[in-house]
């Protein structure tokens, strides 16, 4: 697990809580935000497995070995960290496109993949007795379906060029591993550890190599005109936002008063709040100015000047008791985006 | 319904592909046909399910088959479907929400249709099974239902009612390993009073060659493994307690031998599990460290030799798992290794599944404020709580459980320790009379030395597995897709 050090900047003290979160994809705004101050929202939902006892025991042991150090407002990494994250880095495969992570359905589209390799292969040698891989119900469904209404002669050759096309664009060793990572007829998948006998890269890597070649695999097809488009299409999700989030969005996107909202949708006003906070994180075109008055920007702009982890909520109520939170927040998330942007 | 010789072979072709019924097979499914309940005790891998996959073809109805391990029940569906059944459903807490829900409100489309014992707590559930033209209902590893036994699972005690609940229907109880006590309790608890046939099978399978090693310490127990796993033909099997075991001396073998070496218990994710099991099945590997997880509806015919690094818990389950070795009749070999504190650790196992008076007591007089938040031991007290049994009639029968699971170690150290013929001494247990006498291919006495090369189980290095071809992505799509 020494890639955590990637997390943690020689800058900027981080919370440790806040990158396990945000690689278990756990979404509350506080962790959102920080994750958005700290450059790693793209990594939202790379670890979903990550267990909390194994991470904690992960710091304990940079901060023992000096790779981190502990201040006030959380862990910095230090140079030692850097020279060791660095090193890492080389030995190591790294997850490249961490941010389609979030946008699959998980783990239904790793089954599926998997499935849909498998039910080609067999049927590119017409065979009907195998044992299927492991895979849910859904999984099974979604295959059946799409089987079903795209059913051709040349299946196989199709899933194969797409494969040979995609993975043309890859490191060939990375590629020559990913594919042994699935089973098929008279071919039996190898498992990370297994390939790891006879790599340079460790199980961990391996298995990192398998989801990120793999949610590009999807990406891949979603984006092309194959007759896989629509498989790949349904295991991604529509919006980065949670259901009930885009809900309240759309909502406001109506032009629909914030209170209304909160009666329409039986929520109470702390959860619109939360909604639109998360909504104003990740969509990029988020209208700010619907929310904050001029009058704002300009309390803001004179209270809150330079670092932004550095703003505290309690300088502008001094100011303006009336103030809200959300205000706050959303003033926050906008400057961290126009700083981002730069 | 009685159909001839001929109608039931040739639908056993038309089915399954096979000629012939292996022995018992006939025998069960004209008694089911019949209409006559039956409990069945078939050693492993003498194709108990086949017999109630071809009466519920005859019979066109849906057979109801409960079974207590989910890995289990979803090797079978496997199985059904690789045949090409495709109306097999297995109803487990596997299965999400909205799927239960679907399956279980279309139960009356499924010819099989497989049910975790808990499931059966469920009163749409049971709706839906009352709802069904029940041919068979088939309890699997039946011995779970006996206090005595030793895979005891509490919620195979509502059987009995089940089966009231369902009208009597036709049943049959399968288990591969039953003494004369456990059988008669599983009838008790089934069939009340009401007498059904009991076909027993002789547990005993002559071309598996019983030993025993006692080893000093554990480090030789080390190395006495690395020289036979180096010595013995292959494919084998090395059944271990504890997964961190597995996979540590699944890391020495691969350093030690020239074999292909995998480990294989629940801690894997489901695709690994997938992987090493058909690994095995192709040959690909040649050994596997395995914990009890592995085994159950494993069809593996070639099996050349089970080794047991630790002590299996009792006799049914050593039979079980060595079970699985010579399943094409051919000379096989079971060693169990055996090392003094490998008691101690079976016991520690023991002590961890069983809970104390103290344990007890806290969790009756907490029992609300504890409730599904206690694990396994929790489930256990909780399904007695609920049947309305006192704290003291549940101490009573954990205690008599822990004296039950002492005898049953009791006797595996027996079994270990006897000095006369393994062979008879199993038969004995399960209630078999012994008319064989002890012979050279039969069993290792106490203190003799193991005849590997009078068995033929020495590998020919020769028939060792080449380095396996590069893989080339390119060479991997051209293959599995026919171009």
């Amino acid at each position: 697990m020494e890639e955590l050090l990637y997390f943690f900047s020689t800058t900027q003290p981080r919370r440790p809580a806040v990158i396990r979160q945000v690689l278990l994809n756990k979404r509350t705004v506080s962790n959102l935000f920080w994750g958005l101050r700290y450059g790693i929202l793209d990594w939202l939902a790379t670890y979903p497995q990550l267990q909390r006892e194994q991470f904690d025991a992960v710091i304990k042991t940079m901060l023992v070995k000096g790779w981190l150090i502990e201040e006030k407002q959380g862990l910095r990494l230090s140079l030692a960290g850097l020279n060791q994250s660095q090193a890492f880095e080389k030995k190591h495969y790294r997850i490249t496109k961490p941010f389609l992570f979030s946008r699959l359905k998980t783990p239904l589209w790793h089954e599926v993949l998997q499935l849909l390799v498998q039910v080609v292969s067999e049927t590119s040698y017409q065979n009907k007795q195998y044992y299927v891989v492991n895979s849910s119900m859904q999984a099974r469904v979604i295959i059946k379906q799409w089987y079903q209404k795209y059913y051709c002669k040349n299946l196989g050759q199709q899933l194969g060029n797409q494969l040979l096309e995609f993975l043309k664009q890859m490191n060939s060793s990375d590629a020559d591993l990913f594919m042994q990572l699935f089973s098929g007829h008279k071919v039996i998948a190898k498992t990370a550890e297994q390939l790891a006998y006879n790599s340079t890269y460790t199980g961990a890597d391996i298995e990192n190599l398998g989801r990120d070649l793999g949610s590009q695999l999807i990406d891949f097809l979603a984006k092309g005109t194959s007759i896989f488009k629509s498989l790949a299409q349904a295991l991604l999700k529509q919006n980065l936002l949670a259901q009930s989030t885009l809900e309240t969005y759309k909502l406001y996107q109506a032009g629909i008063p914030l209170a209304r909202i909160g009666k329409m949708r039986n929520l109470k006003a702390g959860t619109v709040s939360e909604h639109l906070l998360e909504a104003a994180i990740f969509i990029p075109e988020f209208d700010f100015k619907r929310l904050l008055t001029p009058q704002d920007y300009v309390l803001f702009n004179k209270i809150f000047q330079g670092e932004i982890d550095n703003w505290r909520y309690e300088k502008i109520q001094q100011a303006d008791p009336q103030s809200s939170f959300t205000k706050f927040r959303l003033y926050q998330i906008e400057q961290s985006k126009v700083e981002l942007s730069r | 319904m009685q159909p001839t010789d001929e109608q039931l072979k040739k639908a056993l072709k038309h089915y399954f592909n096979f000629t012939t019924f292996r022995e018992g097979q006939e025998k069960i499914i004209r008694k089911l046909l019949a209409g006559e309940s039956t409990m069945a005790i078939l050693p492993t891998g003498t194709g108990k399910s086949l017999c109630y996959q071809l009466v519920g073809k005859l019979l066109q109805k849906p057979v109801v088959i409960i079974s207590p391990l989910i890995s289990l029940m979803q090797d079978q569906v496997e199985q059904l479907q690789f045949i090409g059944e495709k109306r097999v459903i297995a109803l487990t807490s596997a299965l999400s929400g909205r799927y239960k829900k679907q399956a279980v409100a279309n139960l009356a489309r499924f010819d099989f249709i497989y049910l975790a014992p808990e499931m059966l707590n469920k009163k749409e559930v049971i709706q839906a099974l009352l709802n069904l033209d029940l041919g068979l209902l088939v309890v699997d590893e039946a011995h779970c239902i006996s206090k005595w036994g030793p895979d005891f699972r509490p919620d195979y005690l509502g059987l009995g009612n089940l089966r009231k609940q369902l009208r009597d229907p036709v049943t049959l109880a399968l288990t591969a390993t039953a003494t004369d006590e456990v059988a008669a309790d599983i009838c008790r608890s089934l069939f009340g009073t009401k007498k059904v046939t009991v076909i027993r099978y002789s547990v005993d399978r002559p071309n598996i060659f019983l030993a025993v090693e006692k080893i000093s310490d554990q480090k030789e127990k080390k190395q006495r493994l690395i020289s036979l796993v180096n010595q013995l033909r292959t494919p084998g099997l090395i059944y271990f307690s504890s997964k961190k075991k597995a996979d540590e001396i699944a890391d020495l073998l691969r350093q030690k031998t020239m074999l292909r070496v995998n480990s294989y218990h629940a801690g894997l994710s489901s695709s690994d599990r997938y992987a090493i099991q058909q690994q095995f099945m192709q040959g690909e590997l040649d050994v596997v460290c395995a914990t009890s997880a592995f085994g159950m509806g494993i069809n593996k015919k070639n099996i050349r030799y089970i080794i047991h690094y630790h002590l299996p818990a009792d006799l049914e389950s050593y039979l079980q798992e060595i079970g699985r070795a010579g399943r094409d009749g051919k000379q096989s070999i079971a060693i169990l290794l055996y090392h003094q504190n490998d008691a101690n650790l079976q016991r520690h196992l023991m002590n961890a599944t069983l809970p104390d008076n103290d344990l007890i007591q806290y969790y009756m007089d907490n029992a609300q404020r504890l409730t599904g938040h206690v694990g396994e031991q929790g489930e256990l007290l909780d399904y007695y709580r609920k049947q309305g049994l006192s704290s003291t009639a549940i101490k009573e029968l954990f205690t008599r459980r822990r004296q039950s699971k002492n005898r049953n170690l009791s006797e595996i150290l027996a079994y270990i320790n006897t000095s006369g013929c393994r062979r008879r001494y199993i038969r004995e247990y399960f209630g078999e009379k012994d008319t064989q006498q002890h012979n050279s291919h039969c069993c290792q006495l106490l203190g003799e030395k193991l005849p590997l090369e009078f068995l033929w189980m020495i590998r020919d290095t020769e028939e060792d597995s080449p380095e396996p071809a590069k893989n080339n992505y390119r060479r991997i799509i051209e293959k599995l897709f026919n171009l």
